[in-house]
């Protein structure tokens, strides 16, 4: 079987013996993967270790691993850590932030199918959560990999009328429909979140942004107050529509 | 194995699902103990049952212990001051297997991992918590492992221990283990060396 090389991101991972992992791998040109390291934990005497020592959540490294789409796991056979995010390490926050975008990444994405601008993206969504712009990031990142998976909620009008939402009326969001749902459709829609105006033009304002490489440009600085909100609705949506609890949003809205 | 009899299918299904046995092994073990003499398979089965029913978690540092506290919390020669946090057992066991620190202990039962979901309720920090607030620790020593769960969970308890103003919070020092080469060290221990680095 070929082997091939790639740049990865470890989503998550399973110690699966004393020495083996067995990890999910967001590849730049392969996209999501799960493969098993042999032996990565072992080490030579003097250090050398062909996986670095075992691949930790969230690493960026440089992969050796067999590419078959048909099998199930893939066997890992080189590891080189180019980014272990050290600085990530130190607040918590951010942590589970980046936790919380390997989470999504791995339900949204489907296995083998490559999308190399989403790489780039949560590549440079990492380097930013150790910043003080973590909240922008995420939620940039957020929103694009809901763009790039074809996920996206719609924002913009009313799912059911199709007109676009006025400022003077309240609307809410309709994890059942997919979408806005604006005030004279809303008696048509059992559950809905009530949702400010102010952050759905927010939420508009950051679609509407221009975007390099997959990764959305000039983000303004947010507050919690901001993109908790907005985060909220995202996670409805996507919880809805995947059918399952994203497991980290307990940490992400609570903590 | 459907030639084996039921006994023997039994033994081999059971040695077979521990951790790095496989099915031949299972069936070389359970040959040789068919082999071996009645007292010493028996002495096998005794140990362990008696490691089932006499072992349990110390009621103070959560360690495995057959008396409770264990013989670590009694030690009146080591310093109750100095708590040194771990995830497991065997992570206390390699610190002791070093002799070098003369401080007690406090075993987590393992790390905050929320995609898998453990959550710190699951973990033995309410225990940690109440030897906090009995006012005689000094220095509280993060000794969980340098992962980014491990890391998650020294956060999220020193976190906690903010509110014991009194606790000074260290942890294990990072970067180039002793007798590896520096060829060899990844990125991360690299970073770690050069930011710990030390006055000469």
């Amino acid at each position: 079987m070929a082997l091939v090389h790639d740049r990865c991101i470890c989503l998550r991972k399973f110690e699966y013996s004393e020495t083996s992992q067995i990890l999910t791998l967001f590849s730049r040109d392969h996209g999501l993967l799960r493969a098993i390291a042999k032996g990565a934990h072992r080490r030579t005497k003097a250090g050398a270790s062909k996986f670095d020592g075992g691949i930790d959540l969230l690493d960026i490294g440089q992969a050796v691993f067999s590419h078959d789409p048909s099998r199930d796991l893939s066997t890992l056979t080189e590891w080189s850590l180019r980014e272990g995010h050290l600085e990530l390490r130190n607040h918590l926050r951010s942590m589970y932030l980046g936790q919380y975008a390997a989470e999504l990444l791995s339900f949204l994405v489907e296995e083998h199918d490559p999308h190399p601008a989403l790489f780039v993206a949560l590549e440079k969504c990492l380097a930013e959560l150790s910043t003080s712009r973590r909240e922008e990031a995420f939620l940039g990142f957020e929103l694009e990999l809901l763009r790039q998976a074809g996920y996206l909620a719609e924002l913009m009008m009313c799912v059911l009328c199709h007109q676009e939402l006025s400022d003077r009326e309240p609307a809410a969001f309709s994890p059942a429909r997919g979408g806005m749902v604006c005030r004279s459709c809303l008696p048509q829609v059992a559950q809905t979140m009530p949702f400010d105006f102010r952050l759905l033009r927010l939420a508009q304002g950051l679609l509407r942004l221009p975007r390099v490489d997959g990764s959305i440009q000039r983000l303004p600085r947010l507050t919690r107050h901001q993109s908790d909100p907005i985060n909220r609705l995202i996670l409805s949506h996507i919880e809805h529509t995947l059918g399952r609890r994203m497991r980290m949003s307990a940490y992400i809205f609570e903590k | 194995m459907n030639n084996y009899t039921q006994s023997l299918q039994n033994l081999i299904q059971r040695l077979s699902s521990l951790p790095g046995i496989g099915m031949r092994s299972a069936e070389r073990i359970a040959f040789h103990l068919l082999k071996s003499r009645p007292e010493e398979a028996m002495q096998l089965a005794d140990a362990i049952r008696d490691v089932k029913t006499r072992i349990k978690h110390c009621s103070t540092c959560f360690n495995l212990t057959e008396q409770d506290p264990c013989s670590i919390c009694c030690d009146s020669t080591r310093d109750q001051g100095l708590v040194c946090i771990v995830e497991q057992p065997k992570d206390l066991l390699a610190l002791e297997a070093a002799g070098l620190y003369r401080g007690v202990y406090h075993v987590l039962l393992g790390r905050i991992s929320p995609l898998e979901g453990i959550e710190p309720g699951d973990l033995t920090i309410d225990g940690l918590l109440q030897r906090l607030a009995s006012g005689k620790i000094r220095e509280v020593i993060m000794g969980t492992n340098p992962t980014m769960e491990g890391d998650g969970t020294a956060l999220y308890v020193q976190n906690l221990i903010a509110q014991y103003p009194a606790i000074a919070v260290t942890r294990l020092a990072r970067g180039l283990p002793t007798g590896s080469s520096i060829e060899y060290a990844n990125r991360n221990m690299l970073a770690d060396a050069i930011a710990g680095r030390q006055k000469m």
